[in-house]
């Protein structure tokens, strides 16, 4: 290494330097940082843990970044909004099915995979998000390269931005591509770049409480990235980048009972909060119960309109070091009904059918609500190689047959290789009744080199999408819950006709034989005579 | 063959005109087709001994393959197993309150609601769904149900279903199978290495609880006027990849457990599925048995070893050639769900070994971890074998051969009725002779393509049809005369008076008038060949492709029916003596659905025999087993055609 | 019926001339479609002009001449001595010192040297090109002001200054002002050992460029640390905290880059073009611990010189941007925790760094600062910065081969005679900097860009079974043509800019050539998998065709054998 010479010219910068100051000052920045955890013990004993890391970058600040230079947004997320026109973007990896029955509704609940939906406020979207996707699959270790035209798609319905726009209407200048991965495996390799986007990291803070053994060891979970633009107070555009990451973990699951704390959930406890954030949140809200007993004081506690306490804490730099939050039962009973406190619907979907040739899909759309008809929009992409037939698309309900059920049906056909078809639907639900949807497809014979490495097992379908507006009285606070709700199918398991791979060259060489034989049988007949011989007396 | 090509070779006079070369060709065509032809009439037999002999050497060891895994991801018993007594434990008190609601009442819906209330505590999402079967005996009602775990790491798409019918076969409350059920939804949900959904099903009465659970699973609805009628279900998990059906009709202490492997119309699972379960089994010191029996690792001397393996494949082929469900496992295969049942044996004669609960726990568990572990769908293995013992299979390579080859014969006869019926070329045909100082050869007169005889055509097909259509009548006559040999509460005695009026009515009656058709009509003329061999020809043809069609599908079944009609059509023709007729009809008779049935009711009585028929219809109308079907369509027809042309005219 | 009584004969020989025309049309047939069927199922490989690529390996390709007009301004020349004359002298002794270079303190190699590139393993013969600056003074009368293209300088000597002692000073522009108190014959010697010393150590460094394999231990080190040449690199410069809970740290650093980056590379940028960013990252843990000690007084921690390779952690800093390609090059900032501070760098023998920055060759420059922490939060601002960006700066000519003009032992060449440099206040690089850092560059690119077409044609020639796409070719040939240009623009002019741009041209098109991702094809069809898989079709066709080909010749030898019969009867 080299030790640097030569100040023999500093001196001549002086002038600069008051130059500088002049323009500089003292920093004022409008960047904040706020942590968000909140642990609900759900009524069959599981406990899911949503953290929440929200950025929220000024006018200001977002111009210095517009000129590269980052302090509180990460560089690599920065670079990639700006590289490619990203008005919005929502990445999530997820791991497990959300059991909507059981654990009600999240607003962080995302399709098992990989999940990208995308605003771009470019033209030539299409290049843009190719680019997305592969400086997403290297900044997070994952394969989203694998998402091409032929599995991306462009609701129209489902999928509305979630920004502040102020006046302008963004769906006419925004373009929307949305792309799944639905048996992308989402492991520590993921969550590893993730955690470094994070302003402390996993040193200090509640992602202190990071144990991947832990996290990837739960029922649920899914690890978000969003982004969105934002109106702050002085006018201007600013952006808010939200990390996401709910956990569904099961106390029960070793010795039979339901209490549990941070040390017995993850290992860990909170080191201490993060310097950086002007505020850390940490809710824990329980079936209010005389039985359950919370491990540490807190501030404030309150129920909400459906008998669930929620007792809040504030973390800072003086609260004590490893602090535990928790809860311990008296009893060990669980609930393991069906849970509707906060909602009203649900979806599965499953195929139907067997065998190699044809197939098909069938929703059960249920309506829980006693009274209301619920509208819905249901969103389907299905890759090209499921050839459907749109005029087997019905819909039967247990409800009297005077609901029309679909109102309106957007649907773009497949290319092969080229784009999935796109089924998008107005539908209104009768109240308190179960509606099935059935589709049929053929499978399509594809080339021997589309067929993954592991051809036997199947092609994932990916989730369907169901979005509807939630009803006012189930949300109990509007601030965790968008006004669209968004809940997903399973993704579904469609097996092709399969080639026997160890076969191909056999088969070359059967039919050149074949083609040989007939060759050869016609070139004889040409090249014989055939003459009659004819005998006298 | 070589002495012709001498001849032709000395054939070689200096100075042969051109014609005698061009006339070389078709000779040597001739000659070779008619020492093909004659070879084949003469000794076209040979493969059916040829094809015996195979068959009875199978049972040695030379032929056998140790089952091995093909397919890496299983590693059978290779993983830690956490069964424990605890388990144990909730095995037994399962079974005690079992038995206890199964005295307590009849209704399957009770058992259902046990069933579905014990699954919802353990946090699954459990459900019930009614069927009813209307059946000649009237409606049966039935309730399946069943609970899914969804696998902690797994997104859903795939599952392992793991039942146990209420009842065994037996009639017996299956304790401590669904004991063994119940035991393990509560484990897997302890764990969370699962990659996959489990589904755990109870179904009664099964195996028809079964049918209508895999059809509502694949999202099938039942027609306004089928027989079996039922829900839908509730919740669904993903593609079912394996199922393992328990049944263990017993207090926990057994002496074996015996694998089922063949499905509805003898369909086999991938080997490695039942490579698996016995390494599994194997591998806790559990002894595996086949068929009742379990294979000692020694025998006293060769012979008993032959006698007991071809005891075990005489089994083996036996119910793969019915083709009728043994227990739930068998209707899975229709779905492309590989899936087998373990059946407990009570008590082995000469086996004083018991094997505890706990083993079989074990051994259940591993399996099932094994199955977890699979990233693809079994398609490593075969498909096509026949199993001597549990733990080693006989590959399609080597069984098939055999196979073919008596079936063969009826092609090779058809040939030879084609050619004998045609073209009668009696001797060789001489070479063609140069007539002197002229340039033309006069060629011998079996060269002649003029002396070929017309084949009838009419009588022939009447006697097909005839045939066919007695069949057709038949199968759909049946529900009706199963309903009165069912209901008219009919002693044996009766039955087998009604069979015999049946046989009497065709054998008395319709092939003698059949024969009178071909009075005088059907001899054989200078220009015409006799209608018997055009007849023979087509039956041949017929029952030679219909057997070698099923010998991979149900090479049993092939089997068991090429043995007996093979000798039989080869030896049918019309014959002036009375002996040579006797020996034909009792062959015919002998191979014929009645005599088979005959023979069984002599050796096992005649309630063997009706139960055999009952079944195989059952099989037929409740879960499209084809047995009944193809006898009745293809294999019963074909031998009264037989029939028939044992009476026509030379 | 004719045909009935037709005699076999007539039969025959219509018959024999049918098969004729069936068999001929078969071969024919099989002759046009076996090119289609090589065609179709061929490796595209687009021809690529490999004679050229080898010619830019051979000696006199890459023989090059820098030409270096020199203006002599006179003031107070006295009676005797004309300009032209002393300017023809000086371009004498030039010559000589420059052509013939054993002699003389100016070293310039002429030795006929074999060097070996290590791409693909590929032993490429680049001879010594004997890069060689040609001088070329004339007096210039009537003066001009700063001569204002590369390659061309102006001296001004003054006959009659007021000091005593002769003074030389070399000035930011492309000038040198020489104060002599009188000038006697030796002003030519001063002339001579001015401008030969000026350019003495370009002329050495040309050396390691083209012939790696004897370099001389000052350039080994300049190419050890100098980046690889892009068109556009990407500067990062980064504040790592180690610890934010002991105190936030936030930075000026828009103003600071506006303020004292950007001149400089404003500078550069006919050369390559950078793309400033900056950022901020808190809990930076380094990998290594540093030492605690306790000198004079005060407890300190040190790092000592041999664990400096392992500070960068490279595992948890996010210094590597996703989207762009350019190369990265990183400055840090690091800030110790507050259980570090106060940490220094020590040099080897144990005492303490003034500067407390180090660079990385090849990689960037790391400056270690202790803010005193008396708050929570410190910032800095754009003077505390000052001092930081003065080092980043260095660092930078260090990464980017800026050289310091210096006259080497100068008390040798030019005794007692005062030396000294302005420097440039802005943009802190001089035009004498710049312009032999082009010169250099130039030279540099002409060699890599032969080398990657050279050993680009090595690769493709190896391997038969690799695609060639056109844009390949079309690469390469830009490269080449831009090659060419460079070199003739070099020998024609002396404008050393234009030549500059061909060579940059020349080195991405190249490179750009060498690294495209379609030139390593993932599934591609070998030629014996070919033969395997038609072989099966092939020769059970060709057999009957040859049988029946072979029988009619022989029958066509037999019936002409017949004729000849004929006419002999």
């Amino acid at each position: 290494m080299v030790f640097s010479q030569g100040h023999w010219w500093w001196a001549s910068l002086l002038c600069l330097v008051w130059l500088g100051q002049a323009q500089a000052g003292v920093a004022i920045t409008d960047e904040s940082y706020n942590e968000d955890l909140r642990f609900t013990q759900l009524p069959d004993g599981k406990v899911l843990s949503e953290f929440k890391f929200i950025r929220r970058i000024g006018p200001l600040a977002l111009a210095k970044v517009r000129d590269n230079h980052y302090s509180l947004l990460p560089r690599s997320v920065g670079e990639i909004v700006q590289t490619f026109g990203v008005e919005e973007l929502h990445l999530t990896f997820t791991q497990g099915t959300w059991n909507h029955q059981k654990w009600g509704y999240s607003p962080l609940g995302a399709a098992a995979g990989v999940q990208l939906w995308s605003w771009f406020n470019t033209s030539s979207v299409d290049k843009q998000w190719k680019g997305l996707t592969h400086a997403l699959a290297g900044l997070f270790c994952a394969s989203l390269n694998q998402i091409d035209q032929s599995n991306t798609a462009q609701p129209l319905l489902s999928f509305l931005p979630e920004g502040d726009y102020g006046e302008e209407l963004p769906q006419d200048v925004l373009e929307l591509r949305y792309g799944s991965l639905p048996h992308e495996a989402v492991c520590t390799e993921n969550l590893t770049p993730w955690t470094k986007l994070l302003p402390c990291q996993t040193q200090a803070g509640i992602a202190s409480l990071f144990n991947a053994y832990r996290l990837f060891d739960g029922h649920y979970h899914s690890m978000g990235t969003h982004i969105r633009p934002i109106i702050t107070d002085d006018a201007g555009r600013g952006m808010e980048f939200v990390q996401t990451l709910s956990v569904v973990l099961n106390p029960l699951r070793l010795d039979n009972r339901k209490d549990w704390s941070l040390s017995s959930l993850f290992e860990r406890k909170i080191a201490s909060a993060c310097a950086l954030a002007s505020d850390t949140k940490v809710v824990v809200t329980v079936p209010s119960h005389p039985a359950s007993t919370l491990n540490s004081p807190p501030l404030s506690v309150l129920t909400d309109s459906h008998e669930r306490l929620s007792a809040h804490y504030n973390l800072d730099l003086s609260t004590p070091k490893d602090t535990d939050f928790g809860v311990t039962w008296e009893d060990s009973k669980v609930d393991h009904g069906v849970n509707r406190s906060r909602w009203y619907i649900d979806a599965h979907r499953y195929q139907t059918g067997y065998g190699g040739e044809r197939g098909g899909l069938a929703v059960d759309l249920r309506n829980h609500h006693p009274t209301a008809d619920l509208d819905i929009i249901y969103f389907e992409a299905i890759p090209w190689y499921l050839k459907l037939y749109l005029h087997t698309l019905r819909a039967e309900t247990a409800a009297d047959a005077s609901h029309e059920i679909i109102k309106d049906m957007y649907y773009q056909p497949a290319i092969d290789r080229g784009r999935p078809a796109v089924l998008e639907m107005k539908m209104t639900l009768p109240a308190n009744s179960t509606t099935t949807l059935h589709l049929e497809f053929d499978k399509a014979y594809i080339k021997y080199t589309e067929h993954p490495p592991d051809a036997n097992r199947g092609f994932d379908i990916g989730a369907a999408v169901i979005t509807f507006t939630a009803i006012p009285e189930s949300p109990p606070s509007p601030h965790d819950i968008p006004p669209q709700v968004r809940i997903h199918t399973e993704t579904v398991l469609v097996s092709l006709p399969t080639p026997d791979f160890s076969m191909p060259y056999n088969v070359i060489t059967l039919t050149c034989t074949l083609m040989a034989l007939y060759f050869g049988s016609v070139f004889n007949m040409l090249t014989r005579q055939y003459q009659p011989v004819i005998v006298k007396g | 063959m070589a002495l012709f090509r001498r001849k032709a070779a000395s054939a070689q006079p200096s100075d042969t005109p051109a014609a005698v070369k061009e006339l070389r060709r078709p000779h040597m065509r001739r000659v070779v087709a008619y020492y093909v032809r004659k070879t084949l009439t003469l000794f076209s037999w040979i493969f059916y001994p040829v094809g015996v002999i195979w068959l009875l050497l199978l049972p040695r060891d030379e032929f056998h393959h140790k089952a091995s895994v093909d397919e890496n991801a299983l590693l059978p018993g290779q993983t830690t197993k956490y069964f424990s007594s605890m388990d144990m434990y909730a095995v037994n008190s399962y079974r005690l309150r079992v038995n206890q609601l199964a005295s307590q009442t009849r209704s399957p819906a009770e058992y259902a609601a046990f069933i579905q209330s014990e699954l919802n505590g353990f946090g699954m999402e459990a459900s019930i769904q009614n069927f009813v079967l209307a059946t000649n005996q009237g409606a049966t009602i039935g309730a399946n149900s069943y609970g899914i775990s969804r696998a902690a790491r797994g997104d859903g798409t795939e599952a392992i279903v793991i039942s146990s019918p209420w009842m065994d076969d037996g009639g017996k409350v299956n304790a401590d199978g669904v004991g063994y059920v119940l035991a393990f939804a509560k484990f897997v949900t302890k764990f969370s290495h699962w990659s996959k959904d489990f589904i755990f099903l109870v179904t009664h009465p099964s195996p028809m609880g079964t049918r209508a659970w895999l059809e509502a699973y694949h999202g099938e609805q039942p027609g306004p006027n089928d027989a079996l009628q039922y829900d839908p279900l509730e919740t669904h998990s993903g593609a079912i990849q394996e199922a393992l059906n328990l049944e263990f009709g017993g207090e926990g202490d057994y002496a074996a457990i015996e694998i089922l492997v063949d499905g509805l119309n003898g369909q086999l699972p991938n080997a490695d599925l039942v490579t698996t379960v016995v390494n599994c089994a194997q591998y806790e010191g559990i002894p595996v048995a086949l068929h009742q029996a379990v294979t000692p690792e020694k025998f006293d001397s060769n012979w008993t070893r032959y006698l007991h393996k071809a005891d075990i494949l005489a089994e083996y082929m036996k119910s793969q050639a019915l083709g009728l469900p043994r227990s739930d496992h068998a209707l899975y295969a229709k779905y492309h769900i590989e899936s087998i049942t373990l059946r407990a044996i009570k008590d082995i004669p000469g086996a004083q070994y018991r094997v505890s609960g706990e083993q079989i726990g074990r051994a259940i568990e591993s399996a099932l971890r094994s199955f977890n572990n699979l990233l693809e769908r079994l398609h490593h293995a075969y498909w096509f074998y026949i199993m001597p013992t549990a733990a080693s299979y006989i590959p399609i390579s080597v069984y098939i051969p055999p196979v073919i080859l008596l079936s063969v014969t009826l092609v090779f006869q058809s040939l030879v009725m084609w050619w004998m019926s045609g073209e009668p070329g009696q001797t060789a045909p001489a070479r063609s002779q140069r007539i002197k100082d002229s340039p033309y050869v006069a060629r011998s007169p079996q060269l002649s393509s003029f002396n070929t005889r017309t084949r009838p055509i009419f009588l022939p097909i009447v006697t097909m049809f005839l045939c066919h259509a007695t069949g057709a009548f038949a199968l759909y006559m049946s529900p009706t005369i199963l309903y009165i040999a069912q209901h008219g509460d009919i002693n044996p005695l009766n039955m087998a008076a009604c069979v015999l009026i049946v046989t009497a009515v065709i054998y008395g009656f319709m092939i003698p008038t059949l024969q009178r058709l071909m009075e005088g009509s059907g001899a054989s003329t200078a220009t015409t060949a006799p209608a018997w061999m055009v007849v023979k020809c087509i039956a041949c043809a017929e029952l030679g492709a219909a057997l070698i069609a099923l010998s991979t599908l149900n090479p049993s079944l092939s089997i068991a029916l090429a043995i007996p009609s093979v000798p039989a059509f080869l030896l049918a023709k019309p014959t002036g003596s009375h002996n040579s007729f006797a020996i034909q009809l009792i062959a015919l008779f002998l191979a014929s659905p009645i005599g088979i049935l005959g023979a069984i009711s002599l050796l096992t009585g005649l309630g063997t025999a009706q139960d055999l028929v009952r079944r195989s219809a059952d099989g037929w109308s409740l879960y499209g087993a084809w047995l009944f079907p193809f006898v009745l369509l293809v294999y019963w027809p074909l031998n009264l055609v037989g029939h028939v042309i044992v009476g026509m005219e030379q | 019926m004719s045909l009935m009584f037709s005699s076999p004969e007539t039969l025959t020989r219509q018959f024999e001339k049918n098969r004729r025309r069936v068999i001929l049309s078969v071969v024919a047939v099989f002759l046009l479609a076996a090119p289609v069927w090589w065609v179709t199922t061929e490796v595209y490989r687009a021809p690529l002009p490999i004679a050229d690529i080898r010619a830019w390996t051979k000696p006199q390709a890459l023989r090059q001449k820098l030409a270096i007009d020199i203006d002599l301004h006179f003031s107070g020349l006295p009676e005797g001595q004309t300009s032209t004359d002393i300017a023809q002298d000086v371009n004498k002794q030039l010559a000589v010192i420059y052509q013939s270079a054993e002699e003389g303190h100016v070293h310039v190699d002429t030795t006929k040297e074999q060097a070996s590139a290590g791409i693909v393993g590929e032993e490429i013969v680049v001879p010594n090109p004997d890069v060689r600056l040609s001088f070329n003074v004339q007096a210039a009368h009537n003066a001009t002001g700063p001569p204002s293209e590369n390659g061309r300088y102006s001296i001004h000597v003054s006959c009659q200054s007021s000091s005593a002692i002769p003074r030389i000073h070399v000035d930011a522009g492309r000038s040198v002002v020489i104060g002599l108190p009188h000038c006697n014959e030796d002003v030519v010697q001063t002339l001579v050992g001015t401008i030969a010393g000026l350019f003495a150590d370009e002329q050495a460094a040309y050396r390691s460029i083209l012939n790696p394999s004897n370099p001389t231990v000052n350039t080994d080190w300049d190419n050890m640390r100098t980046m690889k040449y892009a068109r556009k690199y990407q500067l990062t410069l980064s504040l790592l905290v180690a610890n934010p809970s002991d105190m936030i740290v936030g930075w000026d650093i828009k103003d600071a880059i506006d303020a004292y980056i950007h001149p400089f590379l404003d500078a550069l940028n006919d050369i390559s073009i950078f793309s400033v960013h900056s950022q901020v990252q808190n809990y930076a843990t380094l990998p290594i611990t540093p030492e605690a000690t306790n000198k004079d007084g005060s407890d300190i921690h040190i790092i000592q010189p041999h664990v400096l390779p392992q500070f960068i952690n490279s595992a948890q800093w996010n210094l590597a941007s996703v989207v762009t390609m350019a190369p990265p090059i990183n400055f840090i900032l690091y800030i110790p925790s507050q259980s570090q501070k106060p940490l220094h760098l020590v040099k080897a023998n144990g005492d303490i760094l003034s500067t407390n920055a180090f660079l990385m060759p090849r990689w960037g420059g790391i400056v270690i600062a202790n803010p005193e922490a008396n708050s929570s939060t410190y910032h800095y601002d754009v003077q505390e910065l000052l001092p930081f960006m003065e080092i980043f700066i260095s660092q930078l000519r260090d990464l980017l081969g800026v050289k310091t003009i210096r006259i080497p032992n100068a008390h040798l060449i030019l005794p007692g005679v005062k030396i000294t440099y302005s420097q440039a206040p802005m943009t802190g690089i001089t035009l004498w900097e710049h312009d032999r850092l082009v010169r250099w560059r130039t030279i540099q690119n002409i060699a890599d860009a032969a080398i990657t077409l050279n050993s680009l044609a090595t690769l493709i020639e190896r391997l038969e079974s690799m695609v060639v796409l056109d844009i390949i070719q079309t690469q390469v040939l830009q490269a080449l043509g831009s090659l060419q240009s460079a070199h003739t623009s070099l020998q024609s002019s002396s404008n050393h800019t234009q030549s500059s741009l061909h060579a940059r041209a020349a080195i991405t098109a190249s490179e750009s050539a060498f690294f495209d991702p379609t030139m390593v094809a993932m599934l591609y069809f070998p030629d014996e998998h070919k033969y395997a898989v038609y072989m099966p079709l092939f020769v059970p066709i060709s057999v009957p065709v040859l049988i029946a080909v072979l029988r009619e010749i022989k029958r066509w030898k037999q019936g002409r054998k017949k004729k000849e019969h004929a006419k002999k009867e």
